[in-house]
């Protein structure tokens, strides 16, 4: 089956053409591309507007390089949430119009969910797993059962690690967001260098909290100055990332144990994090567990891995009735119902 | 009023004496740098407002805008992200300023004009190590009464 999928729940705004939810024939994100060349060189942010201005586009070049036509198209995958209702709206609106225009069904599925499968456009992994998504907006460990079945086993509780990576590099002076600056300066650097906190590492849960290692690193460089580049800066950066790691580890280990899961997943833009993958590998190696990440390409948000889910809801005929609408606030443990809408 | 938190368990705690005393309509601007307990005092918050939804407060500097259900909706924004008013205008959250639910607003620096004329004001300042000075200022009767409650909660020693 062929189908169109669409994302426009946060930053970005994404289109790809994916066949029998595993092969990308095209996958278009907007700020990746010279789309907002033609459209006066804006950078698509938060502003529904900016989804506005790109959608089209970004849709006609996922056809135009799947070498696909619209009438080709099978289903039409959308994010239906959580994310700001504007921006939802502008892609989930998108995606009705064009489903009905075919007569064909649209789907709409979880932003997490698509993070979660995105692995499986590389090779598919085996029921049940852990996941663990770590983005700027996530910090999470779910007990994946199936498509549609999840149940979220630890979250942050402040930060995400994707925003610790990025809030850090703000103060140490980088651009926002920093966390490719800060992976790429860690690997200079000392990562015993600099003590800091590893926050909630050993409270016996399988919560997170970063804010405390972001004020501690914030201490730290109000009395030690950095400058970029330099060997102090490749310290802290690489003391910083050992920090996020080391509980990303303990954590994940601990949710190894009391799922009793042989299979992890770990997705997520922080998941292109180098310190992370090697964290997860050696982990996975010690637990004796098999470990998917995919590729720095699909960790970041898409739309192909929306089309993992999509297809699988497709083929069974669970796709969304007319009068459904996007939903802000989603818990991942409530997708299931959709199955009873 | 100006109140001392020694840890971030106390600015949790005074997050949460003021949750119990809020009435529909009400805004908090926080205001101050990374790292000033705002996030986890607008989780003492939510926690007497809405316990049901006390898990799901985190930071929503990504989200920008998290809402927690409960008998009164939960608003909680983050703009740190933002560049200006215009952006916050853009995305429409004025309507939820002026809704029936309770605004908790992290970054209230960026709201500049759009930021509601009656509020109160919550400013986080580093006193070194876990210490925080945290200063209430309110504008417009409501919130002037709900601070008024709030000082004398404290003047009780009610929390802390």
């Amino acid at each position: 089956m062929l189908v169109l999928a669409i994302e426009t729940s946060c930053d970005e705004t994404a289109a790809a053409v994916v066949r029998d939810g595993r092969e990308i024939l095209s996958s278009i994100v907007s700020s990746q591309i010279a789309v907002h060349a033609e459209y006066g060189g804006v950078v698509p942010e938060i502003a529904s507007r900016k989804h506005l201005e790109a959608i089209v586009p970004v849709i006609t070049q996922a056809l135009r390089e799947a070498g696909v036509e619209l009438s080709a198209i099978e289903g039409v995958v959308v994010t239906r949430g959580p994310g700001l209702s504007g921006a939802l709206l502008v892609g989930f609106s998108v995606a009705r119009a064009l489903a009905f225009a075919c007569g064909i069904p649209i789907i709409g599925v979880h932003h997490i969910e698509g993070h979660i499968f995105a692995s499986f456009l590389e090779k598919p992994v085996e029921f049940p797993f852990l996941a663990l998504v770590v983005s700027g907006g996530h910090t999470h460990l779910y007990q994946v059962e199936g498509f549609g079945c999840y149940t979220t086993l630890g979250r942050t509780i402040d930060d995400a690690a994707g925003e610790a990576f990025d809030k850090s590099g703000k103060i140490m002076g980088l651009a926002y967001p920093a966390g490719a600056r800060i992976d790429a300066l860690a690997r200079g650097g000392d990562a015993a260098a600099v003590h800091l906190p590893r926050p909630m590492i050993h409270d016996g849960t399988l919560r997170f909290s970063f804010s405390g290692l972001k004020t501690a690193l914030m201490q730290h460089v109000a009395k030690h100055p950095v400058t970029i580049p330099g060997q102090a800066a490749s310290d802290l950066c690489a003391s910083f990332q050992q920090a996020v790691c080391d509980v990303l580890e303990s954590k994940t280990r601990a949710a190894l144990q009391q799922s009793g899961a042989v299979r992890l997943v770990v997705a997520g833009g922080v998941a292109c994090n180098s310190g992370v993958r090697s964290t997860m590998a050696r982990l996975a190696r010690q637990q004796g567990i098999e470990l998917h990440i995919p590729s720095p390409a699909l960790c970041g948000d898409n739309a192909a891995m929306l089309a993992v889910a999509g297809n699988h809801y497709l083929a069974r005929g669970l796709v969304s009735s007319p009068d459904q609408d996007v939903t802000a606030t989603w818990e991942m443990d409530r997708v299931k119902e959709i199955f009873r809408e | 009023m100006v109140v001392l938190s020694r840890s971030a368990d106390q600015t949790e705690a005074i997050g949460r004496a003021l949750g119990a005393l809020l009435h529909r309509g009400a805004f908090l601007a926080l205001f101050g740098d990374l790292g000033g307990g705002k996030t986890c005092f607008a989780r003492g918050v939510v926690a007497a407002l809405a316990p049901e939804s006390a898990h799901l407060v985190a930071s929503p500097t990504y989200a920008i805008m998290n809402e927690y259900p409960g008998p009164l909706t939960v608003y909680h924004f983050d703009f740190f992200r933002l560049a200006s008013a215009d952006d916050i205008l853009e995305l429409g959250f004025d309507d939820c300023f002026h809704g029936s639910g309770i605004c908790i607003c992290e970054w209230s620096e960026r709201l500049g004009a759009a930021l509601p004329a009656d509020h109160l004001s919550i400013s986080f300042a580093h006193q070194g190590g876990d210490c925080r000075r945290i200063a209430f200022e309110a504008r417009g009767k409501v919130h002037q009464e709900l601070l008024a409650r709030l000082t004398a909660q404290r003047d009780r020693q009610e929390f802390l």
